[in-house]
């Protein structure tokens, strides 16, 4: 494979990561907790898209809006049980929380479809298509444009729109926000919901090439997290390039040494990233209120 | 006898250990045998995620990884260089302490979430090394083979001795642990655990003991992993993967985070739990899952924990058996006669963002003086006293405490060297007893740490000297009949001076006290003047931020003003309350109100 | 009986400590009214309880005469409540323009005329539209803050310390604005540590001395008042 083609796979499946990242910060900044059930939840979205792919031999990319709308109530449901009724306690009590429905999300799966990895139909069809000289994967190309449209889709929401306004100041003031007559927690049951929908997006894209199966969610929660690290936290504009930057690294290094020591040398480099910049590599983007 | 049995949740747990040996001994098939030692393996996992999770408050991911390391260890050495467990043993606790004690310094310093993620990618590193270093480790097949412990020719085959012999390392575990959290040092991790700040302005050194639970930690998971190993016969990389880390972070929160007996629990239930629900066949992991989530919302303090906080709610429950003698405080080596100036502050400033919240701040305190320090909300007054305390560090300007440059020097250094303050906010261990809390001024002083804890055999001296300082600050502050209470159960009055007696009981040179009168009455604010005023006669130098002019006029001897972050004013009370800068910063600038200010009382 | 706001028997409490005791106010449509004491006596947690952010232990807060209690901070702004807390605390990651935008539950139109409306009271937001919230300065948020409480047109403003660490020349420009929005039609509760400002701008005015209401009647009245220099100064 030549380099143009290994860098276009390493960006679709950035475009997949990223994905992943966004419904990420999207959690940490409505509840200021981090969810390890994230990468379970798109798994869970890889699934939805195989289910729906037994019913009617559909392509995905039909079928996709369902499995985003089904994906959201999920996550609605993971604000109830795993955030709600701990919403007064430390952070760190989430986290655990949301662990341990990662566990219960894993061993369903299990029990649903089976230990075995599964992919789900490709989003179009697959092949290659070829432009100029080289030959793309229908699958990375149309991975990248849904997860393009989607990127500018959310940033549209929250940049222009009044629900995205009031999502974001939620997230930053959520006391203020009910004082401006804000119903703050349907906003944060909406952020998970939203959160969860492009992770499950992710995974039925994901699902196709990479596969799923019921522990597979567990290395994605930690590259959401390394993406937010990287990038800043909060930053949903850092998490993009830190999932891009995590898998065209993951791409080029396992092409030409192995998926192993890419996957080593991905956690050794966060560590040194950790020593000397705790602060992520980009900072954060707007100042702590004092 | 009997009120040693009633205490806590000790007869509960005797009987438990009593009736689960009869078990063992009389009931217990060979099945039942290997689960319970499997019980006890992951009860001395669990007992040193404790030390990390539970009393240091960090969420480490990292306990798989020294379990999984210490079998390595253990499986490397006995299979292919044929080395017996006195040998393998100390050393598989040895390499995750090694690793430990490399990673935990920079790794400690990191905010919680970066802490969990740093630790989860070292754990990551070393179970990607287990499988691709397959020439030492075996890769993902592991190590099998590895013989069952052998000590000085005799071997712990039978599954009936194995018990014995892991339950009597788990035992000694449990002593261990015991001696390092039953009393300062525990008392110091409770503390620093609910607020560091208040923690570090004891001189309690916030880094080491954190640094000094995550080494404690590391050394359990490595033994708990060597016993693993011998239990099992094989290592592989299940023995340090993240399934290995949730089990054990379960195990902790269901049990309890801080107690011995939680580890216990913790480990026996999920164990047990597991085999019960293996009747559901695929769905136990299901059930297990929602069952751990269910009583994480329930009982955030586990089960244990749960137990202790009911019993808290009985009277005559309390972190002190009995009542000491007061001890009269250790005298501090008397100041030269000319010290002019304890503590001098110089042109301190400070912003936060685009706030200038300090902005050239300069004072100074002769010793023995009562000082008040006033001004309008957000005029700088108790970010002056972080930064003089060294919570805060100053972007310019200097402090100078005893004729010594403390600005880039650590809360908990300068509080060693005389320094005590309260907070605005109440600060204390609402579990422990009023005494226990005051006693902790002294744990800074007397250096508590690990070793000292381990080495102290029976009662614990340092500990019963801080009681006996701590009851005379009691005394002294009025509240010496409830200091066998739990601080959470007190009224706010009394909290407070359980606060300022606390810093008092740190024997300090300077008193520095952050609205010691809010929300108190007026009859409790009379008192507590009339007991500051006594420091001040003690050669005690206090200053009290105020806003509370009644309450500083019957006390301060000299006033400070401050306003946007600047000493507007300062000197006698009657001064400075009638300084027309002092008023234009309360009142405003109407001549009328002026003038009605300045005609005083009628 | 008919007033904007009527708060009767008011107490509350932070765990044991008690911050309000059996506090009654209230404010009349379109009328000004100040609250005045030393830090610490109480303002700010009675304005969270009127806005909802904390349960009283007893009292009734009455607004237009319907009882409020059992209705959420988002509740009680949407029927009327205009709310600048202390600290100003705008969204600092939000612009001017979105920090007003967000606050407001109208058609496209009807926002356009309130923003215009808030960019005619302070003139310096209107330049500084696409800025963030952090990054103005404290008098500049502290007109977003007001600002953002008027977008709902609310029949009753609380303004909880608004020319807290501002210059004296910032602070009587905040407070000018006060004067311009009372004479719009809305009524305001004012909490301010400067008294004379406080005085200055509204007809009534509560004295309060840790959680009670010590003194209450017209400014003119209350101006001359030993009490009130009792209150901040000492006796």
């Amino acid at each position: 494979m030549t380099f143009v083609q290994l860098a276009i796979n390493g960006v679709a499946l950035g475009a997949a990561y990223a994905l992943v990242a966004i419904g990420f910060v999207f959690i940490i900044n409505a509840t200021s907790a981090v969810n390890f059930a994230h990468g379970d939840l798109v798994m869970a979205g890889g699934y939805v898209a195989i289910s729906l792919g037994s019913l009617a031999t559909l392509p995905v990319i039909v079928t996709l809006p369902l499995v985003a709308a089904i994906m959201f109530v999920v996550g609605v449901a993971v604000a109830l049980i795993a955030y709600f009724p701990l919403i007064n306690r430390p952070p760190a009590t989430v986290f655990i929380s949301t662990l341990l429905c990662g566990i219960v999300l894993q061993n369903l799966f299990l029990i649903l479809f089976g230990p075995q990895a599964r992919a789900a139909p490709p989003l179009i069809k697959s092949g290659m298509m070829h432009l100029g000289a080289v030959d793309i994967s229908i699958q990375a190309a149309g991975t990248l444009a849904v997860a393009a449209a989607l990127i500018g889709l959310q940033y549209l929401v929250f940049a222009r729109t009044q629900i995205g306004r009031r999502l974001r100041a939620t997230a930053q003031d959520r006391q203020m926000a009910q004082a401006v007559g804000i119903r703050a927690y349907v906003m944060i049951a909406g952020t998970f919901g939203a959160g969860t929908a492009l992770a499950g997006v992710a995974g039925a894209l994901l699902a196709n090439q990479f596969f799923v199966y019921p522990t597979g969610g567990i290395p994605l929660s930690v590259y959401a997290y390394i993406a937010v690290v990287i990038g800043g936290w909060g930053s949903i504009a850092g998490a993009v390039i830190g999932a891009m930057m995590i898998s065209v690294f993951q791409v080029v290094v396992s092409a030409y040494v192995s998926y192993a020591v890419a996957t080593g040398l991905l956690y050794f480099v966060l560590l040194l990233v950790f020593f000397f910049r705790p602060q992520g590599i980009f900072g954060e983007l707007v100042q702590r209120r004092v | 006898m009997a009120s040693w049995l009633l205490t806590g949740i000790r007869l509960p747990l005797i009987a438990g250990t009593a009736a689960l040996i009869l078990y063992a001994v009389g009931f217990a098939n060979l099945y039942d045998l290997r689960v319970l030692t499997l019980c006890g393996i992951y009860a001395l996992l669990v007992l040193g995620f404790q030390f990390v999770f539970g009393h240091a408050g960090a969420v480490s991911l990292a306990q798989a990884t020294f379990f999984g390391i210490g079998g390595y260890i253990t499986g490397i050495l006995a299979t292919r260089f044929g080395f017996s467990f006195p040998l393998t043993f100390p050393l598989s606790i040895a390499g995750p302490v090694l690793l430990a004690v490399i990673i935990g310094t920079p790794v400690l310093k990191l905010e919680e979430h970066y802490f969990s993620l740093a630790t989860l990618g070292i754990g990551l590193v070393v179970l990607l090394l287990a499988i691709q270093w397959s020439d030492v480790t075996g890769g993902t097949n592991g190590l099998a083979g590895i013989r069952p412990v052998q000590i000085a020719g005799f071997e712990v085959a039978d599954r009936r001795s194995v018990l014995w012999f892991v339950w009597g390392i788990v035992a000694l575990g449990c002593v261990l642990a015991h001696q390092v959290t039953r009393g300062f040092l525990g008392n110091a991790y409770h503390l620093m655990r609910e607020n560091r700040e208040a923690a570090a302005s004891l001189g309690l050194n916030i880094a080491e003991l954190r640094f000094g639970a995550f080494v404690l930690s590391a050394a359990y998971g490595g033994a708990a992993g060597a016993l693993m190993a011998h239990v099992l016969h094989v290592v592989s990389p299940e023995n340090l993967d993240f399934g290995l880390m949730i089990t054990c972070l379960t195990m902790t929160v269901i049990g309890g985070r801080t107690q011995i007996a939680g580890a216990i629990l913790g480990a026996g239930l999920i164990v047990y739990l597991r085999e019960w629900f293996r009747v559901l066949e695929n769905y136990y992991m299901v059930a297990y899952g929602t069952v751990a989530l269910v009583i994480l919302i329930l009982a955030p303090y586990g089960l244990v924990g749960a137990l202790e906080r009911l019993r808290l709610l009985l009277p005559g429950t309390s972190s002190v058996a009995r009542l000491p003698q007061p001890l009269a405080p250790p005298v501090r080596p008397a100041l030269p006669p000319d010290a002019e100036t304890l503590l001098q502050v110089e042109d301190i400033a400070l912003a936060f963002g685009g706030v200038r919240a300090l902005n050239g701040a300069s004072l100074s305190c002769r010793p023995g003086e009562i000082i008040g320090l006033i001004g309008p909300n957000g005029s700088g007054k108790t970010t002056l006293l972080n930064v003089i305390s060294g919570l805060y560090s100053c972007q310019r300007g200097k402090v100078v405490f005893l004729g010594r440059d403390i600005t880039k020097e650590p809360a908990h250094s300068i509080a060693r060297l005389g320094m005590a303050r309260t907070f605005q906010h109440i600060h204390l261990a609402d579990d422990l007893s009023v005494l226990d809390n005051i006693a902790l001024a002294r744990a800074g002083i007397d250096g508590v740490g690990l070793v000292q804890s381990l080495t102290t055999i029976g009662r614990d001296r340092r500990l019963e000297t801080a009681r006996g300082l701590a009851m005379t600050a009691a005394e002294r502050l009025g509240i010496a009949e409830v200091a066998m209470e739990p601080c959470g159960r007190l009224p706010y009055g009394t909290r407070r001076r359980v606060e300022v007696a606390r810093a008092l009981a740190a024997a300090p040179r300077v008193l520095l006290l952050d609205e010691p009168a809010a929300g108190l009455n007026e009859l409790e604010q009379r008192d507590l003047a009339d007991r500051i005023r006594t420091l001040g006669a003690d050669g005690i130098t206090v200053l009290v931020v105020e806003h509370n002019l009644v309450f500083l006029a019957a006390l301060a001897e000299r006033l400070i003003c401050l306003d946007r972050g600047k000493v507007i004013a300062s000197g006698l009370p009657e001064a400075v309350r009638r300084a027309p800068a002092v008023i234009e910063a309360y009142l405003g600038s109407d001549p009328d109100m002026q003038e009605l200010a300045l005609a005083g009382p009628p | 009986m008919s007033g904007v706001l009527d708060i009767e028997g008011l107490s509350v409490a932070y765990g044991p400590v008690s911050a309000l005791e059996d506090v009654t106010l209230s404010v009349g449509a379109g009328e000004a009214v100040a609250l005045v004491g030393a830090n610490g006596a109480g303002k700010s947690t009675l304005f969270k309880s009127i806005v909802g952010f904390l349960r009283p232990r007893s009292g009734r807060l009455l607004f237009h005469g319907r009882d409020m209690s059992g209705f959420g901070p988002e509740r009680r702004v949407r029927m009327g409540l205009g709310y600048a807390p202390e600290g100003r605390r705008v969204f600092p990651g939000l612009t001017v323009r979105e920090n007003l935008e967000v606050a407001m539950f109208a058609g496209r139109a009807e926002r356009e005329r309130r923003l215009d409306r808030a960019f005619a009271l302070f003139p310096q937001l209107a330049e500084r539209q696409n800025q963030l919230g952090w990054q103005l300065s404290g008098g500049q948020q502290q007109m977003l803050a007001i600002g953002r409480a008027l977008m709902g047109e609310p029949r009753l403003l609380l303004l909880d310390e608004p020319s807290l660490g501002l210059s004296p020349k910032l602070a009587d420009e905040v407070l000018a604005a006060v004067k311009t929005i009372v004479a719009h039609g809305t009524a305001v509760l004012l909490a301010e540590q400067n008294v004379r400002k406080a005085l200055a701008c509204c007809g009534r005015a509560y004295v309060l001395e840790t959680g009670k209401v010590v003194l209450s009647g017209a400014t003119s009245t209350l101006r001359n008042t030993e009490e009130i220099r009792k209150a901040f100064l000492g006796a």
